[in-house]
């Protein structure tokens, strides 16, 4: 949904303000927000309240320990975010519960938020921020806002270079690999897999794998056991949703197919989902993760 | 009638009650001095609350504890008025399939993405109530004469065919849409505002009154239609009136809420047990019971796994179901209609 055009938008504004930051020691500032809508701040957020754990992981990512004073439910990363004040899960917020932390700065996301609550939110005379980072570039832009938005440029940008360097890396080791036929399951009960113009195939893509549901349409689309035979994946990928032994059984589950390459070859793997589902700097170690289950040689 | 102010007027009082009570419940502690401050005046209690603990007070909970009372205060009253007329103890405000056309509203507007703008989707789900009304009265008025039977069975059918295109519309749904789509279908008040309520109350207190007014012909309804056609009473035209304006004062308080179970269901039967058939003192009685039933158990259903909330329709059920069974054996299970 208009990626390019935030995109642009985004570099303008950084220019803008970092112009406006060297005159002004970052007070006052305007910013636009990744919903394209203007948010005014006129000190450095103290209090803030994450509401999606993969927020809370980003503020802790750039030291922002002490200002954190509010998460949403699952938040479980780093473990100090986990007991923090919860105002509810992501997609049923508190309100009062967040009220009542007097934050001056909330962050929501686009996608995952109810937009009707943010809005009370901001009927209330809170400060929301909406995020929306949908693909690893996206990642890096909000990290970089959020560091123009908290006082923290360089530590964003010195996050941002890592995370972009050892990514680099990986991807360049493997660029001249053969690349195996790949298929990512994130649910199981109806079979839920990553298809193209996601995050993890991305991932995929860049761990030197082929994403074969790629070809099935954008999103995450539903599969039947026949279409995965069809489709011949030599990895499976199994994404664990918080319960590692509900993935093992999953895992058993594969076990009869024999047809399927991966199953044969036993090469079906869990990885821990919120390395990869979450738009948080931990998404490089999922991305090593990736290419040490699709390359385990290299 | 005496009894109707007397009762009317413990009703008040208790409804008045469980409204301070349940304003001063929630994730938050407040001070009850200074909660009776905002509400009834500084002059009248000492106490006051900070601006944050106003916000919370005056846009969070009094906007939901005026709504809470309204639908408790709809369902009651719909679900007497349709116990009566159907004559069935079963019958209660959903039977018609009006909460399923309600849901289905809800839903399409939700899987749609209509949720940026305010108020979409309490109007998609009215609008979807009020169709399925038309839907249902004319597939069972079509011959001229309302007769009561086939208006439950119609209303039975149009809510299981509603109820496959939910569950179809539930399957196609991305996750994040299908949280916000099964707190609908529990019931949810989280999100109540002012203009919710605003939009609400004048219909369902009209409503309300309406229905009083036909309190005489509701009771002579309960001795049978001929006997109440050589009482005087226009048997058709009070029949479809009764239905209509219920339907109406259903798919209100459901726009805003959601399907909160078993308040419809419950209140009228306790309400009967208590006080008898006369629908003059059932019908303002058990709306008051409705509001005192639905805010108290909204209370619980904030606090009890606080800083989250359990949907308010499984505390209501979970609440009203063994009550209800106590009462059942201490007083006998009597079903009278008239």
């Amino acid at each position: 949904m208009g990626k390019a055009h935030w995109k642009k938008g985004a570099l303008g504004l950084s220019l803008l303000s970092w112009f406006l930051g060297a005159q002004a020691a970052g007070f006052g500032l305007e910013l636009t927000d990744e919903a394209g809508r203007r948010v005014q701040l006129t000190a450095v957020p103290s209090r803030i309240v994450a509401l999606a754990p993969s927020i809370a992981e980003c503020l802790f990512a750039l030291g922002m320990d002490q200002e954190v004073v509010g998460v949403t439910e699952h938040t479980n990363f780093p473990p100090q975010a986990a007991s923090r004040p919860k105002v509810g899960s992501y997609v049923h917020l508190q309100l009062e519960a967040i009220v009542a932390l007097r934050p001056d700065l909330v962050l929501a996301t686009r996608d995952g938020n109810p937009r009707e609550q943010i809005r009370r939110l901001e009927e209330m005379g809170l400060t929301v921020f909406v995020l929306d980072p949908r693909s690893l570039e996206g990642l890096f832009n909000t990290l970089m806002s959020l560091g123009e938005l908290l006082g923290r440029k360089e530590q964003a940008g010195a996050l941002v270079s890592r995370m972009q360097e050892r990514m680099e890396g990986i991807r360049r080791s493997l660029e001249a690999k053969a690349r195996p036929r790949v298929l990512l399951q994130v649910g199981a009960q109806p079979l839920v897999v990553a298809g193209a113009d996601t995050v993890q195939d991305h991932l995929i893509g860049l761990a030197g794998g082929h994403n074969v549901a790629s070809s099935l349409g954008r999103g995450y689309p539903m599969l039947s056991l026949e279409r995965v035979m069809s489709l011949a994946p030599e990895v499976i990928i199994i994404s664990s949703m918080a319960d590692p032994r509900g993935a093992e059984e999953e895992k058993n589950r594969w076990k009869r197919w024999k047809s399927i390459p991966a199953v044969k070859n036993d090469r079906i793997h869990v990885i821990d989902g919120d390395l990869i589902d979450r738009p948080s700097p931990r998404v490089v170690e999922g991305l090593q993760e990736l290419a040490s289950i699709i390359h385990p040689q290299s | 009638m005496r009894g109707v102010l007397a009762w009317t007027l413990i009703g008040l009082t208790a409804a008045g009650l469980s409204g301070i009570l349940a304003l001063g419940t929630g994730p938050t502690p407040l001070e009850w001095r200074g909660i009776l401050a905002q509400v009834l005046g500084e002059r009248l209690a000492g106490g006051s609350l900070d601006p944050t603990e106003r916000s919370i007070l005056v846009e969070i909970r009094l906007p939901r504890v005026l709504l809470t009372g309204l639908v408790g205060m709809g369902l009651a009253v719909s679900g007497v008025v349709l116990q009566s007329l159907l004559r069935n103890p079963l019958a209660e405000p959903f039977v018609l399939g009006i909460s399923s056309g309600a849901a289905l509203g809800a839903l399409s507007s939700m899987a749609l993405g209509a949720g940026f703008l305010p108020f979409t989707t309490p109007l998609a789900a009215f609008l979807g109530a009020m169709g399925t009304v038309a839907l249902v009265l004319g597939i069972s008025g079509g011959r001229g004469r309302l007769e009561m039977t086939r208006v439950l069975l119609t209303g039975v059918i149009v809510n299981a065919f509603f109820t496959s295109i939910i569950m179809l519309i539930l399957s196609l749904s991305r996750a994040e849409q299908l949280h916000s789509m099964m707190f609908w279908l529990y019931g949810d008040l989280s999100g109540a505002r002012y203009s919710h309520a605003g939009f609400v109350g004048p219909g369902a207190i009209g409503a309300l009154v309406i229905l009083w007014s036909q309190a005489r012909n509701l009771n002579l309804l309960g001795l049978g239609e001929r006997t109440a056609m050589q009482l005087g009473v226009q048997v058709d035209r009070s029949k479809l009136l009764l239905l209509v304006v219920t339907a109406l004062l259903t798919g209100l308080v459901v726009s805003v809420s959601g399907l909160i179970g078993f308040v419809g269901l419950i209140v009228p039967h306790l309400v009967r047990m208590l006080l008898g058939p006369d629908h003059r003192l059932l019908l303002p009685v058990g709306a008051l019971g409705g509001a005192v039933f639905l805010m108290l158990a909204d209370a619980l259903a904030r606090t009890l796994i606080s800083p989250s909330e359990v949907p308010v329709g499984v505390v209501t059920a979970a609440l009203g179901a063994p009550f209800f069974i106590l009462l059942l054996g201490t007083r006998g299970a009597r079903w009278n209609p008239s």
